[in-house]
Formats: C-alpha cells, structure tokens, sequence
C-alpha cells in the first residue's frame, strides 16, 4: 500500500479517482489545487502524486516545480495527467518535474497500472538498501563529533546535488538542528511511535534544510520514563530505511558503546574517528576502533579524522598516528569561524565555505565517498 | 470502468492567437451538434486556460467561466473521435471514404483525413448543410510562426468561416 496525494481541483474527478485507488489497496489523500496540495504534503509527505495540471491559484507545472525544488521531495514520483493532451503539454510537465504523464481520457484502472510501475522501483528499493551511510563518532566529548558530521552532510548534498539523509542519534538535545538553523518538534523518537517504523512515519519526521540535507534530529525533551526505548533491531532498520531513500546518510553516533545502535556498525560503510590534537582522544581512539572491529565493523572503514579544536598546537598528526598505528586521513585546521557560524545557525560549509577548515572537510566528503 | 470525462469536455479552442482549454457542459449531445447549433452564437465554457500560442503551455490566466465566441474559433481539438463527429458525420463505414487534407485557418496549417461520400465536391464539402464546423480525422495543427508547436487528436473540428485554403489529394 502506498500513500498517494491526488491533486485535483475537480471533484467528480477525485471521488472517481479516489475509489479506484483505494479499491487498489492505496491510502489516497486529496487537495484541490497547488497550493493546497503543498500544505497537504508538509503534513504527510507521499510516496506518489497523482496532479493535475489545469488547476485554480496553483497550476500543475508550478507544482511540480515547487515539488522538485524542495528538499527532501525530489524523488517523490509525480504522475501528471490532464486533459490538456497534446505532446507539448507533455514536454512541458516532464520537464517541470513529473515522472510521466498521461491524458485524462485514459480510465482510472489505466491510471492505476502507471501508478504501480512508478511505484516499483521504490518497492525494489525498500528490499534492497542501495545507500550507504557513514558515522561519525568519539569517545571523547567536544572534539566536533556534530559539526564534522553536519558539515560533511552540508559538502555531499551541495556537491553533489543530491539529498542527503542526516541522523543525529544523541540521545537527548543533540546540536545538529542547532548547526542547521533546523527547528522541529519531531525526533528520531517519533519514526518509532505510536505505530510501527514505517516509510511516512519516518517521512514525517524528517526536517529538510535548504542545501538538500534531511535531518532525523534528536529528542529536545526526554521521554516519559514509561515509554519503551528503541530497540537494536528498530534501529537497524531505521539505518535500512535511511539506506532506501538517500544514496548517503550521515550518522551523528554521539556515545556509540553505550546505546542501542550498536546494530547500526556493520551497516557502516564508513566510520569516521575524530580526535582531537590530544592525549585524551588517542586513548578514546583506541577503544573506539577495537570496539568498532568488534561490533563487525572491517578495520579498512575505520578512518580517523583529527580536529584542530584548538588554536594552539596539539600533538601532531604523526604522534597519532604512531600510536594507534594507523594513518590519519585528514586534519581540519582550526578555524574560528566554526564557533561564528554555530552561533549564526548555519553549517559552516555555507557560513565560510572559502575557509581552510571548510576545504578540508569538502576533501574529506570526497575521499569518503569515493 | 468509465473514462475520467464526466458530463464536462474538456478540448482545446485555438484562434489566431490563444489556446483555451476550457470545458463545455456537453451532457446527452456531442461538442459537434453544440458547435453546429445555429441558434447560438456563444459557447459557454467553464474552467478557462488561457494560453499564447508562442507559449502554448504556458498558463498565463485562468477563469472558471467564460464564453466563446464561435465564429471566432478557427478549430476545437478533441481528445476522442465521437465527440468531434455530428450525427450527420457518423456514417456507416460501408458508405465512408477518407481523403488527405491540407488545411490553413489564420495562425495554423491542419493536415489530417476527411471522410468523403461519393463524388468529391469541394463546394459541396465546404458550403453543404448546416455544418459551421468541419470534421478532420487524424488531424495534426502546426503553428505557421512556430512550426515546433503541434496539437493533434482524433478529430479536429475546422470552422468553414476560417479557412483560406482547403486542399484535397484527390482530382
């Protein structure tokens, strides 16, 4: 079963389209225009849109292109239909953003096979998780575990032109909505409650930012002490979920040999180290990549990252790197813009993304996606 | 399971320099019979989309009613056949034969097939009966000025008073 947002502002239309739907198995919700039919969608986002494009206030070429402009809706599969049928009327809502396109002379179960060959692909997807996510994490506090994972987020979805999911799994007032300038009153909390983990619930939860990163934030408030906490088994599947919908998720691992989502690790791709020019992190560093093997994790996705946390010298990349014996992939020089930019609610790879430290992180972004 | 057309057509209007989409309340008749009835001049339509045709996909205004005015439609393009054939057009295909067409109305070169009974009359074709609007089956418009645009359809329904010139591949 799919959800399905109809857009239609002729109401014959809706109710015949609505049953032929639902007859389908598909959950249908409706609006009567473009505009209507935005609102309809930061409410619940689909998983497919039908519109139309003769519509009042709002046309369906707009639309579409409100849809496509906005993060995190990119890949909601729009099927147009309209009783506007020639072949330009076509080109045009193709090239807006819809997905297809067919005349409203066809009948609703015509409409219906399309909608499920648009939907197949996402059907294929949720069986095979194809994204890979990456976690950032320390054992050792206030080496910019959040800021790091924020701004590589920031570097791929800018880069790349592309989403990019965004999970910070502090357990209580994480940062990186705070880094975002992100506000939302839904956590990672709420994909589990009060009904399964599914594709809508975790839908809903997402807060999309401007650069085309999706943020799964964390709680602001703690949960009664009554209420289940998540289990290792719906986090693994939360990862599995994020793996389906964007080509990379950055994870936000806060305090990693302590909570639930140690199911999460072997699903990494990539685990990024970040130490800090100090005695402290080498020894949190240690710990780290000895537990992260065993959790399953392959020694070769393990990358340590150091962060000049600090204006004044710390140890040396080469003093790290003798004593864990592994090499350091990458230094981010200090920069006070960092602390500027946090305090100006903007990631610092769009605050100062000329800075030295910006660069770095860029280069880190593409050596860990390659 | 019906089609997504209700009591409403929607079909495409064209003069010589706007698109309109409209829908025309065509209940128990056929938007040929409607087009055809002498005893209005105007054709009252709902749900306006107004377009250029140097831009004939873009929307530049809309309206929920509105009324055409006949004489000035050059040619109405239709989603299905029937809706454009009257009943005087719709022959028994034992009778029917069809000749190639090539059509100008101001703005527009239609090229498409008409059916024919009997001996080829091309005054008889253009003044006979009653019929403002002449059926052309298979019918593609293209747009003098901007030959990339085209509107085809089942039918296109021509009006007599528009045409400048009316070609037949037949001798």
């Amino acid at each position: 079963m799919a959800t399905i947002l109809l857009v239609d502002d002729d109401h014959d239309i809706q109710r015949l389209m609505s049953f032929a739907l639902q007859r389908a198995g598909h959950d249908v919700r409706v609006a009567s225009d473009g505009q209507d039919g935005l609102q309809k969608m930061a409410e619940t986002v689909p998983d497919l849109i039908i519109a139309d494009l003769m519509m009042p206030r709002m046309n369906g070429y707009e639309f579409c292109r409100q849809v496509r402009g906005t993060a995190g809706w990119e890949q909601i599969p729009i099927l147009v239909y309209s009783a506007r049928f020639q072949a330009v009327d076509r080109q045009a809502a193709l090239e807006a953003g819809a997905d297809d396109y067919m005349p409203k002379s066809v009948t609703p179960d015509q409409i219906v096979a399309k909608i499920n060959t648009l939907l197949a692909p996402t059907a294929t997807a949720l069986s095979e998780a194809t994204g890979r996510m990456l976690g950032v994490l320390s054992l050792r506090g206030g080496v910019g575990v959040t800021t790091l994972t924020v701004n590589l987020a920031v570097a791929l979805a800018l880069s790349r032109k592309m989403a990019v999911g965004l999970l910070d799994l502090t357990p209580l007032a994480g940062h990186a909505a705070l880094l975002l300038g992100l506000t939302g009153n839904k956590s990672f909390l709420d994909a589990f409650s009060p009904g399964p983990l599914g594709p809508d619930s975790l839908r809903s939860c997402l807060i999309p930012h401007a650069t085309g990163v999706n943020l799964l934030a964390s709680p602001l408030t703690a949960p009664p002490r009554s209420a289940p906490t998540p289990s290792g088994a719906q986090f693994a599947e939360l990862g599995q979920m994020l793996r389906t919908m964007y080509p990379f998720t950055l994870i936000d691992l806060s305090h990693p040999l302590s909570t639930a989502s140690e199911p999460l690790f072997p699903e990494l791709a990539r685990a990024i180290v970040v130490l800090g020019p100090d005695i402290g992190s080498i020894q949190s560093a240690a710990v780290t990549i000895q537990r992260l093997g065993e959790l399953g994790l392959p020694q070769d996705g393990v990358l340590l990252v150091l962060n000049q946390i600090f204006p004044a010298p710390g140890l040396d990349p080469e003093t790290i790197q003798k004593a864990l014996h592994r090499p350091v992939s990458a230094v981010i020089p200090y920069a006070a813009e960092v602390l500027a930019a946090f305090n100006h609610r903007n990631p610092l790879m769009t605050y100062a993304p000329k800075s030295p430290a910006a660069a770095a992180i860029a280069r880190l972004a593409a050596m860990v996606t390659a | 399971m019906s089609s997504l057309q209700p009591a409403y057509l929607t079909a495409d209007f064209f003069t010589g320099s706007y698109r309109f989409s409209a829908s025309v309340n065509v209940a128990n008749r056929r938007l040929a019979d409607i087009l055809n009835d002498r005893l209005s001049d105007f054709l009252e339509v709902r749900n306006v989309y107004v377009s250029r045709i140097n831009s004939p996909t873009k929307i530049i205004i809309t309206y929920p009613r509105g009324s055409l005015i006949k004489e000035h439609i050059n040619f109405v393009v239709l989603p299905t056949e029937a809706d454009g054939l009257s009943k005087d057009h719709t022959y028994p295909s034992i009778t029917r034969a069809t000749s190639t067409a090539f059509i100008t109305v101001p703005s527009f070169e239609i090229q498409g097939k008409i059916q024919i009974i009997g001996k080829v009359d091309l005054k008889a074709l253009l003044a006979v009966g009653t019929q403002k609007f002449m059926p052309v089956l298979q019918a593609t418009a293209t747009t003098t000025l901007f030959p990339e645009s085209t509107f085809g359809g089942p039918v296109i329904l021509v009006n007599k008073a528009a045409l400048e010139i009316f070609c037949i591949d037949q001798t």
